[in-house]
């Protein structure tokens, strides 16, 4: 197929996207970063400033140390009375999670929302291994039944209105009357979910964070059914990264403080559940007192260690998929994951994350819905330079690719010093500034030089500068961040 | 090339005591940059650095025009060259309006630039380049058409879609309409003000969305031509 082929069915498949899902993308991903920089504001730019900085050191300081948390997690988890494994890819964290399974002689797990899954497939495992699996997050309920993916790194079924939702589950429900409204869906779904959580042998959930010193995964939601899967169910199989870890409960403190607001605009989200080991209350409703309860947790390397000594993909791992990267990103509002999107992760991290837990070509299918704008980078909670990040991942697709049959026989004859492979366009647009000018003609260069040098130093920025300012939100006429530089005049 | 804006860079600095050398650089690097070609990218930052290095020394402030410009010099080349090289550039390089606001704020006489009155309104729509937001450093053009007395309302879309080469790229061109569409609604709602833009391809989006020919803040405050 010839790369102008592949350009044309690009633009259908983007064509059809923006008809499809569009409008529902739109106001979902807009709403939330309107609600992020309220929540943000509310903090105070400074508060921000702090608390990212801090959870950026303890994530850097937890990746420098993972293989110590490893084992610190490993003996903490055990003297709870549970149990560790550290799977090395996704067929091994299935087989294990199948393995348990078969030793409880399940024929239900009920699971609360968890990308890491997603990430490795359990549900199509255990379905082919006799299991029934049934998600009770909403989101992710409407996309089992859907027989879809995950649009957004929380919001998995973004992509769908109201409308459509109440379409889908009256087909598959056939309810007595048409559900229509949102509460209506809603409390038909909580019915409907609350029958196949009793029914469960396992619950499954994800961990936002695992605290190594104690053993504790904890658990960040608003529908309040991760801890319902896990108090409901006698064993309790938690599946999340390796990258999850933190040293003690107290570096927990500002993770929690952060990601409230930056996925959901809430400065905190409603249901924080804390759980260390198999949980010991009576299983509600009516179980059997004395059942007795396991706890798995199941971490997933899956590429996570090859990342943390890739220099340029580690600080991925610092990701805490809270999804501000996707809200704040212009091209994310427009399309949404399943175009900006790689086999499992969306947005602009989600190209850090396919190119190191999957491949090279599930990130370069998205990497380009990147512009380099960097309106994610203040909105990450741990700093993380996601425009950089998908800057080298479009380097490596460059390099990655086989020189073409019409290219250069000589590649010193190119006016870069790219490899020969790199796709035409992008060679075209990256040399735009040394064409002649007739060649550009159509366009104004976006490649300015600097325009003036003056010979005084008639203006510093103060030291705190403004480098790093958080978002203000320009939404507001006069907001303008506090953190103006004051410039001294030297002449 | 707009040669325009950078015109009006000079008056407005020179009118404001600023003694002004333009001088012949190469390109930033930012176009390799944001196709993935790396390596290039770190040429063309050598290449720059070599090229100013000169005047930095003298003690000259490098003053930028093209926000995607000064986001190389203040983030990008962090990548791309040895730290005191870098920290030279970044330490050293201001968007023009912050330039401006810097002196305005340490008393140059702000009368020299154009406020509203006669037939200029004094109600504006600024939409600050992306970059330039993520650098912090909308406030500081909003700053100065607020000590000049304008009434300035800002976007609040992040992007306009264009981005620098994205636009003009067949598969994605619907898409960047698309997204330039939000920022046509927010200027559209706006319908009286003068409508400014600080990035090259933000005015492009802009002129392709309506009729309001859109201008560079320091074109719109710098005095006229002599
Ligand atoms: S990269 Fe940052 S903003 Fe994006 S999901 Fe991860 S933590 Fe959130």
């Amino acid at each position: 197929m010839s790369s102008e082929e592949s350009r044309a069915g690009k633009a259908a498949r983007i064509r059809a996207i923006l008809d499809a899902e569009g409008e529902a993308v739109a106001a979902n991903a807009r709403h939330l970063n309107d609600r992020r920089y309220e929540a943000i504001d509310e903090l105070g730019a400074e508060r921000y400033e702090e608390l990212r900085e801090t959870v950026r050191g303890i994530k850097e300081d937890a990746i420098d140390r993972l293989p110590e948390l490893l084992a610190t997690v490993e003996a903490a988890v055990e003297d709870n009375g549970g149990e560790v494994y550290v799977a090395d890819d996704a067929a091994d964290a299935t087989d294990y999670i199948e393995s348990v399974c078969a030793g409880l002689d399940a024929e239900s797990v009920v699971k609360s929302k968890s990308m890491t899954t997603e990430e490795i497939g359990v549900n199509e495992a255990l379905e082919e291994a006799g299991v029934a699996v049934h998600e009770t997050d909403l989101g992710e309920l409407v996309i089992q039944l859907a027989d879809e993916t995950p649009s957004h790194l929380i919001g998995p079924g973004f992509h769908k209105s109201r409308e459509e939702i109440a379409r889908l589950f009256n087909e598959r429900f056939d309810p007595e009357e048409p559900l229509e409204t949102a509460d209506e869906l809603t409390a038909f779904a909580r019915d409907y979910l609350a029958d196949r959580i009793d029914e469960a042998d396992v619950g499954m959930t994800g961990a936002n964070f695992v605290v190594a010193e104690t053993g504790t995964i904890a658990l960040v939601t608003n529908e309040g059914n991760a801890r319902k899967v896990i108090e409901s169910t006698n064993h309790h199989v938690a599946v999340t990264g390796i990258e999850k870890l933190l040293p003690t409960l107290e570096s927990l403190r500002p993770f929690v403080e952060l990601i409230g607001r930056t996925a959901t605009g809430q400065s905190a989200a409603i249901y924080n559940t804390l759980v260390s080991g198999p949980v010991n209350s009576p299983p509600v409703p009516f179980g059997d007192p004395d059942a007795e309860r396991t706890f798995h947790l199941v971490l997933i390397d899956n590429g996570r260690r090859a990342m943390r000594e890739d220099p340029d993909l580690r600080e991925t791992l610092y990701c805490i998929r809270c999804g501000a990267c996707n809200n704040s990103c212009a091209n994310f509002q427009s399309v949404g994951g399943h175009a900006f999107g790689g086999e499992t992760y969306t947005g602009g991290i989600g190209t850090g994350w396919e190119a190191g837990v999957h491949d090279l070509e599930s990130a370069g299918g998205m990497n380009d819905f990147c512009t380099g704008c960097s309106r994610c980078e203040p909105a990450c909670p741990v700093k993380i330079d996601i425009p950089w990040l998908n800057t080298v991942v479009r380097d490596r697709v460059n390099r990655g690719a086989d020189p073409g049959e019409f290219d250069f026989l000589v590649e010193g004859l190119v006016p870069d010093d790219e490899h020969g492979g790199i796709d035409r366009q992008k060679r075209f647009f990256g040399n735009f500034p040394t064409l002649p000018s007739r060649e550009r003609s159509w366009s104004r260069c976006s490649a300015s030089t600097p325009a003036v040098t003056c010979r005084h130093s008639a203006a510093r920025r103060s030291s705190s500068g403004s480098r790093h300012a958080g978002p203000s939100h320009p939404g507001s006429r006069s907001g303008r961040p506090s953190s103006i530089p004051t410039p001294t005049r030297t002449t | 090339m707009n040669v325009g804006r950078g015109k009006a860079a000079v008056r407005a600095l020179e009118a404001l005591g600023v003694a002004v050398t333009v001088p012949t650089l190469p390109p930033s690097g930012r176009a390799p940059l944001s196709q993935g070609m790396v390596s290039t990218a770190q040429e063309r930052a050598s290449g720059l650095y070599a090229a100013v290095v000169d005047h930095l020394r003298a003690g000259k402030d490098l003053v930028v025009v093209e926000p995607s410009t000064l986001a190389m010099f203040r983030n990008d080349y962090e990548h791309l060259l040895p730290a005191e090289r870098f920290d030279s550039l970044a330490d050293n390089s201001y968007e023009v309006l912050e330039y401006v606001f810097g002196l305005v704020e340490n008393g140059a006489d702000s009368e020299v630039l154009a406020g509203p009155g006669g037939d200029r309104d004094r109600a504006v729509v600024y939409h600050p380049h992306c970059q330039q937001r993520t650098l912090g450093l909308d406030a500081h053009t909003v700053g100065v058409l607020e000590a000049l007395g304008y009434d300035v309302v800002t976007s609040d879309v992040e992007c306009c879609g264009m981005a620098g080469s994205f636009g003009y790229k067949s598969e994605y061109y619907e898409l960047s309409v698309d997204v330039g569409r939000a920022l046509g609604s927010q200027l559209r709602e706006e319908a009286g003000r003068r409508v400014l833009a600080s990035g090259t391809s933000c005015t492009d989006q802009i002129d392709s969305l309506l009729d309001r020919d859109p201008v560079h803040p320091i074109e719109f405050v710098a005095p006229s031509r002599a």
